[in-house]
């Protein structure tokens, strides 16, 4: 597993300095300019020109790319410019918000996905295969926002059965908080369930193909055994890997997700640093955003291979 | 040349199943499901583009009239400014339709020829690889914002999103087809005769390519249209008072109880779309199965 | 006061919000209490939802996200009453100007101290007016105290300020702005490490963009005005979920808009308040550049813009269509100058067709902030109907800030302005839309000189001098206010005795939650 990672060091160092590079020069490639949100909109000229000098803002573009990137190296994410606080604070003042968001995204999205995929999979002919196979292409096409808006209209419009926008933390108010988050986290998980619930179906034809299956049929063991254990087991490697991936575009989704249910989490944070010019904030945001899929990417490939031992990492 | 040139038969071969290829393309719409979206496509292309005349009073009719129910006169009611929703949403079909009609090709012609251009030089090939990695890493949304702060809201900042977000898969297709066609006899022979390599590329490998790129030139589209939607909601995409399937979105849910319609309008548009462009990709790559006789 | 010619019903709605005023003058307080349920109890932790972050860097300049807590946690010298617009003493306990108005005395009380127990003196309050006048805090109160010659303490518990001009009354603007900082501490406001004042509740802890918590300050100088054990200040950015918070999480939700606001019409146990403190909505036109050189054609605009559909449509019928720059309250303010544009279609086709402006292109400007985009729809609307030709942008709020900052905006533009309840006085130069260096490029010396004539009013001449300068800023239209839009707050019927000042800040000494 260390030739694994040390094979792969190099692309992923590169990949992160790229993203490092363009995470930098964004924002300041916009217009608008941090200052200015600081001065206000009432501010003179020459209020916004001082301000820019206190930020740092008129020294040259490498200057402040080389003192960020040292700073990060030795683990400083930096001071954000409208608040003056520790960017890594704001994150962890707002982390909270998104991790309940995207735990309970996960776990809908592995249970609704892996059971859907077996009921798909299990289901060999007749309508319940047909309506199965067309409600996971539904659900595989349409992405978050719009299942999101979806189950606001039916859900929190229609039969008024769950509030539609707000948040209360789950570890404050179990309750409400729960009864807050059921619609945003199903419309996160949905789609990604969908496409889980896709793998384990293909993979699950692909084993049913393989010899030790007709071998355990041939020993005798009865078709539902064989679905759970056998083919099961060889089937969880594709789905690890997909909910590795899967987990990077969650996040992702929750950026419009948090605007829609109005939670104020990591998303809308990225949103109004971008709106407000917050370089330092919007740098780790992007950074992290990359960073963070690409862990889970190497990380999902590890588990692959403990899971299925034909897997060798190369 | 004789017939025994094994570069040419193969050439003329590939030239013939391209011919072919747009003929099974047609056919395929001919299916059942194809048949459909295609016609709902023509159907909100026509509307699109025919809005003004089928709407003469314009998208921007106002009244006093806030927040009518739906009627006849006005099937998905007013919204706030008095204006029909269900005329709104019609013209919204215009930025969508048009965005991913000029977006999407862009992305499948350049991501296509990235993805071959290892075929020139294997450096250049594994240098958009690396380039195809960093856009995959990125999560979609955040790579929408980058591209929007950058060039600033709007139309030309959504279509970049989606020639950016488009062009990896387009490439990683294109380099499948020329990883697994790179070592067969008959490229390895036009190699040896000196056949240039851009002509090796266009010739030989792009046509083994092409079949999963049209599928995914509609599956594109759908992605395409939903990026719209996705940046316009946080603000980020297409500015009022154009209206936009996303802006109508943005307006809609903040009037969710007094208006429903305003939110599920535009959404039942997104998905006649989305429904739309599935259909043909599901009845292209039901097509492109039967003929390679998988 | 021509906003507050409502109803009895309404009258008493008013009253509760814009309320008395009740804090060192030794008023009593309004709201429900005053009417007879007893003595209000101590006690109880209020709630409190806000849309916007507080911002203690920016303590001394004007930010929504400070309203709620600027006067719990630091006093001012004097606050401007909601009702009369008139300073009123809170650390001041007198003040005197000099026979020309040029000099200018307060005196501060001696039994107030900062929360960290050190006593209040002259100094401090030196020192907070020489930080008003730093770029860096970006106080919109630093050309006004810049042009002041010297500002000195003149004993332990006086200062004296000296001018070229005289001080008063724009000096009240100052000290309504000016917070009193300590001296000590005033690094710790930038991060908000430490935030220190002589306010009636302390500072304790604040989580950036979502939660602000105060407590009760026991040294506070008039101990019995300190009655709730602390404050909790939920920070919700999204509007319908802020409002939402009225739903048992929160006592107060502050500026919610009207549209969310309509959910707690008709429902007993939430009272909807109008306080000050409004926004106004200028749309500027460039007089330097074609087409609007014209004055008519700038006129016209005045005339063409259906304000009392804006209000219905988009302020759900909050907000009053005055087209004036400044509070309807300020002295010399007639009816005449408040509705001096209004809807008249009709008329605004005569003077562009006698502009000779016929199916002119109108390249407007517009801010990206909510809910000015809004607004725009129904000016495009208004100005296609009289026959010109609107080409509407919205730019990004940062970007069209840098814009306004450099007096930059295009043709035409749709800003959003706030400091309403500051005098005119000061308005004309601190608006940026009024300002020397306005996007409008309108500078005629005539403009100068009546503004100067205003800032050097001393009592009965400020009406006069205001009411020439209305005239001449609505007859020159380089400047259209469209609509008013006061600050729409709900609350608990049990959450009593609180009060607005004049430019829409909340002061909780006195207020509780046993009403």
């Amino acid at each position: 597993m260390f030739g694994f990672l040390a094979r792969r060091l190099p692309s992923v160092v590169f990949m992160l300095l790229a993203t490092s590079v363009i995470a930098f020069l964004l924002p300041r490639l916009a217009g608008g300019d941090p200052a200015q949100t600081i001065a206000g909109a009432d501010a003179t000229a020459e209020q916004v020109a001082a301000i820019r000098v206190e930020l740092g803002l008129d020294q040259p573009v490498y200057a402040q790319y080389g003192r960020w990137l040292g700073d990060l190296l030795v683990g400083d994410l930096g001071t954000s410019l409208i608040t003056s606080r520790p960017v890594g604070q704001l994150i962890m003042a707002r982390l909270g918000s998104t991790l309940e968001l995207a735990i309970a995204a996960t776990v809908l999205m592995v249970v609704l996905g892996i059971g859907l995929g077996i009921l798909a999979g299990s289901i060999r002919k007749g309508a319940g295969r047909a309506g199965l196979d067309g409600a996971v292409s539904v659900l595989l096409a349409t992405p978050p926002h719009v299942t999101g808006l979806i189950l606001i209209l039916v859900l929190g419009i229609t039969f008024n059965l769950l509030p539609i926008s707000g948040e209360v933390s789950v570890l404050r108010d179990p309750l409400v908080g729960i009864s807050l988050l059921i619609m945003p986290a199903l419309a996160l998980a949905l789609p990604q369930a969908a496409m889980i619930a896709r793998l384990i179906q293909a993979r699950m034809y692909q084993v049913r193909q393989e010899e030790f299956v007709d071998l355990a049929i041939a020993k005798g063991v009865p078709p539902r055994r064989i679905v759970l254990s056998h083919i099961l087991r060889n089937s969880m490697g594709t789905a690890v890997v997909a909910t590795g991936i899967r987990v990077g575009e969650l996040l992702a989704g929750a950026v419009v997700i948090e605007a829609i249910f109005a939670r104020n989490g990591l998303g809308l944070m990225a949103v109004d640093a971008v709106s407000s010019r917050d370089y330092q904030v919007v740098q780790i945001v992007v950074l992290g955003a990359v960073v963070i899929a690409v862990l889970v990417h190497l990380l999902s490939e590890i588990l692959l291979a403990a899971l299925d031992p034909r897997i060798r990492l190369q | 040349m004789t017939a025994t040139n094994p570069t040419e038969t193969h050439a003329g071969g590939r030239r013939r199943l391209m011919g072919e290829g747009l003929g099974r393309y047609i056919a395929a719409l001919g299916q059942p499901k194809g048949l459909i979206g295609s016609g709902l496509l023509v159907l909100l292309v026509l509307a699109a583009v025919f809005a003004p005349i089928l709407f003469p009073g314009g998208v921007d009719q106002q009244s006093r009239d806030s927040f009518l129910l739906p009627s006849l006169l006005h099937p998905f009611g007013t919204d706030e400014l008095g204006r029909d929703i269900f005329v709104r949403c019609v013209y919204a079909l215009q930025v969508s339709i048009s965005l991913v009609i000029v977006a999407v090709p862009i992305a499948a012609v350049l991501g296509t020829l990235m993805g071959l251009s290892g075929a020139i030089s294997g450096l250049l090939g594994e240098a958009f690889q690396r380039v195809f990695d960093i856009i995959l890493g990125f999560p979609s949304l955040v790579l929408g914002i980058c591209i929007v702060i950058v060039i600033g809201p709007g139309w030309l900042a959504l279509a970049t999103t989606i020639v950016v977000f488009s062009l990896p898969q387009f490439g990683r297709l294109a380099r499948g087809a020329l990883l697994s066609e790179q070592g067969r006899e008959y490229v390895l022979a036009a190699r040896v005769l000196g056949v240039s390599r851009p002509k090796i590329m266009i010739r030989h490998i792009l046509p083994n390519a092409l079949d999963p790129i049209f599928v995914q030139v509609s599956l594109s589209m759908i992605g395409g249209i939903f990026i719209e939607a996705a940046l316009s909601i946080v603000g980020l995409g297409i500015q009022p008072p154009t209206p936009s399937l996303g802006t109508l979105l943005n307006v809609g849910i903040r009037y969710v109880y007094a208006q429903p319609m305003y939110t599920a309008g535009p959404i039942i548009m997104l998905l006649l779309l989305a429904l739309a462009f599935n259909l043909i990709a599901d009845a292209l790559n039901a097509q492109v199965l039967k003929t390679r006789g998988e | 006061m021509v906003e507050r010619s409502g109803g009895r019903l309404r009258l008493n709605r008013r009253q509760v919000l814009s309320g008395g005023i009740a804090l060192a003058g030794g008023l009593a307080v309004l709201g429900g209490a005053s009417y007879g349920q007893g003595a209000p109890q101590p006690g109880g932790t209020l709630r409190l939802a806000q849309g916007a972050d507080a911002q203690p860097k920016n303590i001394l300049a004007g930010r929504a996200g400070n309203n709620t807590w600027r006067h719990q946690v630091f006093d001012a010298l004097t606050v401007l009453d909601s009702e009369t617009g008139q300073p009123r003493p809170v650390l001041a306990t007198e003040w005197e100007s000099s026979e020309d108005g040029r000099t200018f005395v307060v005196r501060i009380r001696n039994d107030a101290r900062f929360h960290t127990g050190r006593p209040l003196t002259a100094e401090d309050v030196v020192f907070t007016l020489e930080q008003v006048m730093v770029p860096e805090n970006a106080s919109q109160m630093a050309p006004l105290v810049r042009a002041y010659t010297s500002i000195e303490a003149t004993g332990t518990h006086e200062v004296t300020i000296t001018s070229d001009t005289p001080v008063a009354p724009r000096v009240f603007d100052v000290f309504q702005l000016a917070v009193i900082l300590d001296m000590d501490t005033f690094s710790g406001l930038a991060d908000g490490s430490q935030v220190v004042g002589t306010g009636p509740f302390k500072w304790v802890d604040w989580v950036p963009g979502a939660s602000l918590r105060l407590e009760r300050n026991d040294d506070y100088w008039a101990p019995d005005q300190v009655l709730l054990d602390g404050v909790e200040i939920s920070i919700i950015t999204d509007s319908t979920a802020m409002a939402n918070a009225m739903r048992g999480r929160v006592d107060m939700v502050l500026a919610m808009t009207p549209r969310d606001a309509i959910m707690f019409r008709g429902n007993p146990g939430v009272e909807l308040i109008e306080g000050p403190g409004a926004q106004i909505f200028p749309l500027g036109l460039n007089v330097t550049a074609p087409p609007f050189d014209k004055r008519e054609l700038r006129q016209a605009i005045g005339y063409a813009i259906d304000r009392q559909r804006i209000i219905d449509q988009v302020f759900n019928g909050v907000g009053n269509a005055s087209c004036l720059w400044w509070r309807s309250n300020e002295p010399g303010t007639t009816e005449e100058m408040v509705t001096h544009y209004h809807y008249d279609p009709e008329r605004a086709r005569e003077l562009i067709a006698a502009a000779g402006a016929e199916g002119a292109q109108v390249d407007l400007t517009v801010i990206g902030l909510a809910p000015v985009p809004a607004i725009y729809e129904i000016v495009q609307n208004n100005l296609r109907e009289v026959g010109l030709n609107p080409m509407g942008q919205v730019v990004e709020t940062a970007a069209f800030d840098q814009g306004q900052t450099a007096g930059d905006l295009g043709p035409a533009f749709q800003q959003i302005h706030g400091l309403q309840g500051f005098s005119a006085a000061t308005l004309v130069d601190a608006l940026p839309a009024l300002r020397d260096t306005n996007p409008s490029k309108f500078t005629p010396e005539r403009y100068r000189e009546l503004k100067d004539a205003l800032q050097s009013a001393q009592g009965d001449a400020y009406a006069p001098a205001l009411v020439e300068l209305g005239q001449f800023m609505l007859d020159e239209a380089f400047s259209h206010i469209l609509l008013h839009t006061p600050p729409l707050h709900a609350k608990v019927q049990q959450f009593q005795g609180f009060t607005f000042n004049n430019v829409g800040f909340l002061h909780l000494a006195g207020a509780h939650l046993n009403g």
